[in-house]
């Protein structure tokens, strides 16, 4: 059968989590800045000081090298002409089956920071569930949206 | 003979109304703020006043400029986005239903506002403004294109989800009618006293009295209000418990009054094509719901009830109404003997087997399943234990009484897999056990935290599609490979796969996730 094979996304898509990482730590350092300039201001415990600081260093080093790459390294997708099957996760990992008589239609999106990298998501849409696979390159999307919808029409008519 | 095309451009304006209703609090907090502050700041504000307009104004030509539309190869087609592009394809016979609706705006240049909805009840496109003509081209066209799908589709005889252009679709001719389940005045009476409406109001009355006595002496200190409600507690300690207990009886028997009205006459009627649910005194409410919409069954188990083998059986149906409480999960049984239920699925739902053989969970998931309920409750208890003191001592009895829900939960989780059925159960207060035909499974998911996997245990998930929204049956900890089981009979399988087959298939499972663990 064509495309039993696991298949993993695109490796950029480590880049592109970091960038989300920085994006989030970048927030995070503000809302730590804010609660050090509180504690100062307001005269509170000053043992309360190093827990903004962790909080910060953890997001930073989680968001920025551990998770982008654990959530690649477990990234798996594969297709055949009767389901869809994603395997993703960090700390909980979750393999999904998806029938492809139950596929209503497929987005094709890009963001800016996947853009810049050629990247796109293709997000699966049942009639209950939503299921993305994110940071592809972009021809592969496309031909896998195309291929889906294909596949997905079809299997329809021989319930 | 449809080409690539932009909405009419009064959709400008529309777009510019939309942002204004969406920001609508922060504008208005915006102005109001730029009003009342201080004369120097008006500079600024008046800038991020011009910034705020120019960017709404130019967002709003832009994404009309990006939306274009198109039909081709059967599928409706959309483009759209500002900074982050979007494909929406959809195709026709995924298409539950298209409706249009003319706005002033669009009334005043001839023009609809067009729905594409499918199946999940929700709106997957919207064209906000596109020609009256042109509206009725597409519908027309995409009408006879399904006919033409249907007709060569309709000796193989599919009970097509997308069948029809319209949502509502009306049963003329009065069909037979058989009545399969009804309550009598004494059952209606003990769902009452056992429903969950009696335990809402006390919960309410708890909340508005508790709400007076922060009204009445709220002016002390905190600690001081709380002592003194203890002093008047002891002071006056009788008449303060006859009247809670006088307020709760009240509360309970208005309940349970509410709940006679609502469940009094309750019947369950079956047509050709039809379910109808119907029941009430004063407000008589009835639900039709079409067989083949209808994608599983779960049967609840609530603590109470269970003790003296009772359940009460609902149905998920994946019609949609206007009226929220008629769509998704439909109740056909509030109240009935568990050993009953599968007489009852007999006779509306007979592809269905009720009384399916479980595979329970392992053994190693028992200390599991005892001590998660504890892990939850042991912060909240602790906190008690500090700050409450004897109360706080009091609630530690609550962990054995979690570590035994716990451990029930254990006896009665499992899963069962037949033919073309899937039976999910799990508990914690409450039992429930989903019942799902294969091919009615929207999405199916095993799910393994780090702790699981190091006991080859793993969660499984059936979502199922109810309303507008989803339902998912679940099975907690089952073994790895049974999961994967499960997994497989869905891909369709598990039938055909020998022992060999089978053990190669797992053992490259067993691979891949070795490859992740080995991080």
């Amino acid at each position: 059968m064509q495309g039993e094979q696991w298949k993993r996304i695109s490796e950029k898509a480590v880049n592109v989590w970091k960038i989300h990482g920085i994006i989030g730590s970048a927030i995070t350092l503000i809302a730590a800045g804010v609660f050090i300039g509180m504690i100062f201001w307001f005269d509170w415990y000053r043992w309360l000081l190093p827990i903004p600081a962790i909080i910060f260093l953890l997001v930073l080093i989680f968001s920025l090298w551990v998770v982008p790459e654990v959530r690649y390294k477990i990234w798996r997708y594969r297709l055949n002409e009767h389901e869809i099957e994603i395997r993703h996760g960090i700390f909980i990992i979750k393999k999904t089956l998806v029938p492809m008589m139950r596929v209503q239609h497929v987005d094709w999106t890009q963001g800016p920071i996947l853009k810049k990298y050629g990247l796109a998501t293709i997000s699966i849409h049942t009639a209950a569930t939503v299921h993305e696979i994110p940071a592809l390159e972009m021809e592969e999307a496309e031909e896998l949206r195309q291929r889906i919808s294909v596949l997905a029409r079809v299997a329809d008519e021989d319930v | 003979m449809f080409e690539k095309k932009r909405m009419h451009p009064i959709t400008i304006v529309s777009n510019i109304f939309m942002s204004v209703k969406d920001y609508f609090f922060p504008i208005i907090a915006f102005l109001f703020i730029g009003i009342a502050g201080e004369k120097k700041m008006a500079l600024y504000y008046l800038i991020g006043g011009v910034a705020a307009v120019l960017l709404i104004l130019i967002s709003a030509i832009v994404s009309w400029l990006r939306f274009v539309y198109w039909i081709e190869d059967q599928e409706i087609r959309i483009e759209s986005g500002l900074f982050i592009r979007n494909k929406r394809y959809i195709p026709f016979d995924r298409i539950q239903s298209i409706s249009t609706s003319q706005g002033i705006l669009q009334q005043l240049f001839d023009l609809v506002k067009m729905r594409i909805e499918t199946a999940g009840g929700g709106t997957e496109a919207t064209l906000t403004a596109i020609p009256l003509t042109e509206a009725e081209q597409i519908q027309r066209y995409i009408k006879d294109v399904k006919r033409k799908q249907e007709q060569t589709a309709s000796e193989i005889g599919t009970e097509q989800e997308g069948g029809t252009l319209h949502t509502e679709t009306v049963s003329p001719q009065i069909e037979e009618r058989e009545q399969i389940f009804s309550l009598s005045i004494g059952e209606v009476f003990l769902v009452a006293l056992t429903s969950g409406g009696a335990i809402g109001v006390i919960v309410g009355v708890l909340a508005i009295a508790s709400e007076f006595e922060q009204i009445l002496p709220v002016d002390r200190m905190l600690d001081s209000a709380f002592e003194q409600f203890w002093q008047s507690v002891r002071n006056d300690i009788v008449t303060g418990l006859l009247i809670a207990l006088f307020v709760l009886v009240i509360a309970y028997i208005v309940a349970i009054i509410q709940s006679m009205l609502k469940y009094a006459n309750f019947k369950v009627e079956k047509t050709d094509k039809n379910l109808i649910v119907s029941h009430g005194l004063l407000e008589r409410r009835s639900v039709h719901i079409p067989l083949n919409r209808i994608q599983g069954f779960v049967i609840y188990e609530g603590f109470i009830r269970k003790l003296f083998g009772l359940a009460s059986v609902s149905i998920i149906n994946a019609g949609v109404s206007d009226r929220e409480e008629l769509s998704g999960e439909v109740v056909i049984a509030p109240l009935i003997q568990r050993a009953r239920c599968a007489q009852l699925i007999e006779t509306c739902l007979p592809e269905y087997s009720v009384d399916v053989p479980f595979h329970p969970v392992p053994k190693r998931a028992k200390r599991r399943y005892i001590l998660r309920p504890i892990y939850i409750l042991i912060v909240p208890v602790l906190l008690g234990v500090y700050f409450l003191k004897i109360w706080g001592w009091l609630m530690l009895l609550t962990l054995p009484f979690f570590g035994f829900l716990g451990f029930k939960a254990y006896r009665f989780a499992g899963w069962n897999i037949t033919d073309k059925q899937l039976t999910l159960r799990s508990r914690f207060f409450t039992a429930r056990t989903v019942y799902v035909l294969k091919h009615r499974i929207q999405s199916f998911d095993i799910r393994k935290t780090w702790f699981q996997r190091r006991k080859q245990l793993a969660t499984v998930f059936a979502h199922i599609l109810s309303g507008r929204g989803v339902i998912s049956g679940k099975t907690i900890d089952v073994d790895a490979m049974d999961a994967e089981k499960i997994y497989r009979w869905l891909r369709g399988e598990e039938e055909n796969i020998g022992p060999e087959k089978d053990k190669m298939e797992a053992g490259k499972l067993a691979d891949l996730s070795q490859q992740s663990l080995g991080l």
